[in-house]
């Protein structure tokens, strides 16, 4: 998978450049804007990291004219400016995420990661927080603590609102907005017994308490 | 000492206008008495001119009743010794027999006379005469006329003085009243317009001033911006350097090394980063609070901020095996008049700090509940807690308390009181209210209408 690196700073963008390689992607770093507007014109890249203070082109103008020429080529900017401002400029202008300086490395790859599947559409139909899996087609779920298992409906839509986004934590009302229909009757246990029986099927630890606020499946 | 111009000014010149009236109007009251006095005794020579070309028969012949209707001037006309053909019916005054002719002032029993003494024809000597009470009532009453116009003018005068001080001086009223409902960071410039000439140059020289002051705050900024910029750079590249070594297969004890020089790496960037953070909330100027409201609601639901938080901080909290939770809030959201941004740093910076000082296997309860019209969020540990001689010192930039061995930036509890100073809020901490160890930090912030 191709990569365009737009990274000034030599220290960053050899760091930056090894580590992509590292994690298999090709990489092509141009250091100023206008070699980033030569580059975009003559290969195709699956993604851009962009920083923004850049030399000959600023990246939210270099941005402003990739997307006005048509160029849907996902962008993650990568830079030191943490305003609120800024951070909603670059997004508006057409970044698909947004990464402060200094990040963490694995950090970075997950949110490229994130964001080609964002691309792809569904090409990823297999949910995964690295522990717990999840199959939206046969609604089957996978834990190294037990058998795979089928789920029922509302047990698939109980993990399937969790998994969408591990790490999140969702209350009570929350889960029974995404598992149960408008006017369906809900039990004022309904969610933990839900909760019960996917535990026992995955594990105790498959989805996690926070005690006050609700329940969520551990990050990757 | 300070004082006002306008009750200076009003109460001087008050007093001054009262106290010329008052001189001048004694003076011409006795001007005026002097002169009516003046003008009585011209009557009475006026009179004894007349009697002179008398006889004493003609002067016998008055009506008896004209005494009593000349009430006016009161002038009598007596033989000083009444001849023998005298009629009897007039009330005769016993006067000295030794007057001589001209001007007296006679006492006769218990009344005062001014009298005007002259020969008639024929040699016997007439008082032409008045008594002095009626002399000076008639002095009085045109004295008094003379005052009149003063004493009502003077009430007048006082009015419009103080009125026209009142018009006068309310420019410059409402200036310091503008510069008192300023807030602290407002540098513009105050307005010159329909300021007298007097004030101008103090509002000038103030303006000057602010604009130095606002270029200066402006030049911190982006200094700010620019060491943010200066030292990330070379951070990432550092942090990312030293992540590639992970990669790498290392001997055990280089590796142990490695983990130290990458949480070493980790701690600078967090103390960067809240270093920043309080650099960029104590220079945040109104201006720009107002410019990213409209981009973040400056209300902001405390419970979801709570869930964004504790998703950020339960990995920390598992892995120090404690037990980190909401204890208690009411069931429906709250709302609190801050921005999301400033609400999750205020909870965020203090549940860090709990993390950071509840021993292992400790437990931390956030909690939120609703008084006098104020939002109560609570967060409370199970650790050392802080010595009340402390409690307000560890509110201030880089200071630990000593004999802690955590490894926090000093900086948390500096941009959360910074935060509150700036949001109407306010934070204490305490000990645990259930008398276990721990610290109890509260914050108080107003709720959104």
């Amino acid at each position: 998978m191709r990569l365009l690196l737009v990274e000034d700073d030599a220290m960053i963008g050899e760091a930056l450049e090894a580590t992509l390689r590292e994690a298999s992607y090709a990489v092509d770093w141009v250091r100023d804007g206008l070699m980033a507007t030569t580059a975009l014109k003559t290969h195709g890249y699956e993604l851009v990291l962009l920083d923004l203070g850049l030399p000959g082109k600023d990246g939210i103008t270099l941005l402003r004219q990739l997307r006005e020429d048509g160029h849907a080529t996902p962008v993650v900017i990568i830079t030191a400016r943490d305003n609120v401002e800024d951070r909603i400029l670059g997004l508006d202008v057409g970044a698909d995420d947004y990464v402060l300086k200094p990040f963490d490395a694995k950090e970075l790859l997950a949110r490229m990661r994130a964001v080609l599947r964002r691309k792809a559409g569904a090409a990823a139909p297999v949910l995964s927080n690295g522990i717990v899996s999840l199959d939206p087609a046969t609604h089957q779920a996978t834990s190294p603590e037990a058998e795979p298992s089928i789920l029922s409906n509302r047990e698939f839509a109980l993990l399937n609102a969790l998994m969408v986004r591990p790490g999140a934590i969702l209350s009570r009302s929350e889960l029974e907005d995404r598992v149960y229909g408008w006017g369906e009757e809900v039990d004022s246990n309904a969610i933990e017994f839900l909760i019960y029986t996917l535990r026992k099927k995955l594990g105790s630890s498959a989805i996690q308490n926070v005690r006050g606020v609700g329940w969520m499946v551990a990050q990757a | 000492m300070s004082y006002s111009i306008r009750k200076r000014l009003s109460w001087s010149l008050s007093l001054s206008i009262v106290l010329v009236a008052t001189i001048s109007g004694g003076l011409s009251y006795v001007g005026a008495r002097i002169k009516a006095n003046d003008r009585q005794d011209d009557t009475l020579r006026q009179v004894a001119q007349l009697v002179r070309l008398q006889t004493p028969d003609m002067l016998s012949v008055r009506e008896a009743g004209n005494d009593d209707d000349t009430t006016d001037y009161h002038i009598g006309i007596e033989p000083i010794n009444p001849p023998p053909n005298w009629p009897a019916s007039h009330e005769q005054r016993q006067w000295p027999s030794d007057l001589s002719p001209g001007m007296h002032s006679v006492q006769l029993d218990d009344d005062n006379y001014q009298v005007m003494v002259t020969p008639v024809k024929g040699g016997a000597l007439f008082a032409v005469f008045q008594e002095t009470d009626i002399r000076k009532h008639i002095a009085n009453s045109s004295a008094w006329r003379a005052i009149v116009p003063l004493l009502i003018l003077i009430p007048i005068l006082l009015l419009v003085v103080n009125d026209l001080l009142r018009r006068l001086l309310a420019p410059i009223n409402e200036l310091s009243q503008a510069v008192n409902q300023r807030d602290n960071d407002d540098t513009s410039a105050l307005p010159l317009l329909l300021l007298p000439t007097e004030v101008q140059p103090v509002v000038l020289a103030t303006n000057r001033l602010l604009s130095r002051l606002g270029e200066s705050m402006q030049a911190q900024r982006r200094f700010i911006a620019d060491a943010a910029h200066e030292l990330r750079t070379p951070m990432t590249a550092l942090s990312l350097q030293a992540q590639r070594l992970e990669a790498i297969a290392l001997p055990a004890d280089a590796r142990v090394r490695l983990q130290a020089l990458l949480t070493g790496i980790t701690r600078t960037r967090h103390l960067l980063d809240q270093l920043l953070n309080l650099a960029r909330i104590q220079n945040a100027m109104p201006a720009s609070a107002n410019k990213s409201a409209s981009a973040a609601p400056l209300t902001t639901p405390v419970k979801a901020s709570f869930t964004r938080v504790l998703e950020n901080t339960l990995n920390g909290a598992r892995t120090k095996q404690i037990d980190l939770g909401v204890s208690d809030a009411p069931a429906d959201e709250v709302n609190v008049r801050a921005n999301e941004d400033n609400l999750d740093s205020i909870v965020r910076n203090l549940v860090d700090n709990a993390i950071r000082y509840t021993p292992k296997g400790g437990q931390i309860d956030v909690s939120l509940r609703i008084e006098h019209a104020h939002a109560i969020i609570s967060v409370q540990d199970s650790g050392p807690g802080i010595e009340p001689s402390e409690r307000l010192r560890v509110l201030d930039p880089f200071y630990r308390v000593l004999g802690t061995e955590q490894l926090g930036t000093g900086l948390g509890l500096a941009i959360v009181s910074t935060l509150l100073q700036q949001l109407n809020g306010s934070l204490v901490l305490t000990d645990r209210a259930d008398g276990g160890t721990g610290l109890l930090a509260q914050v108080r912030l107003p709720l959104a209408h």
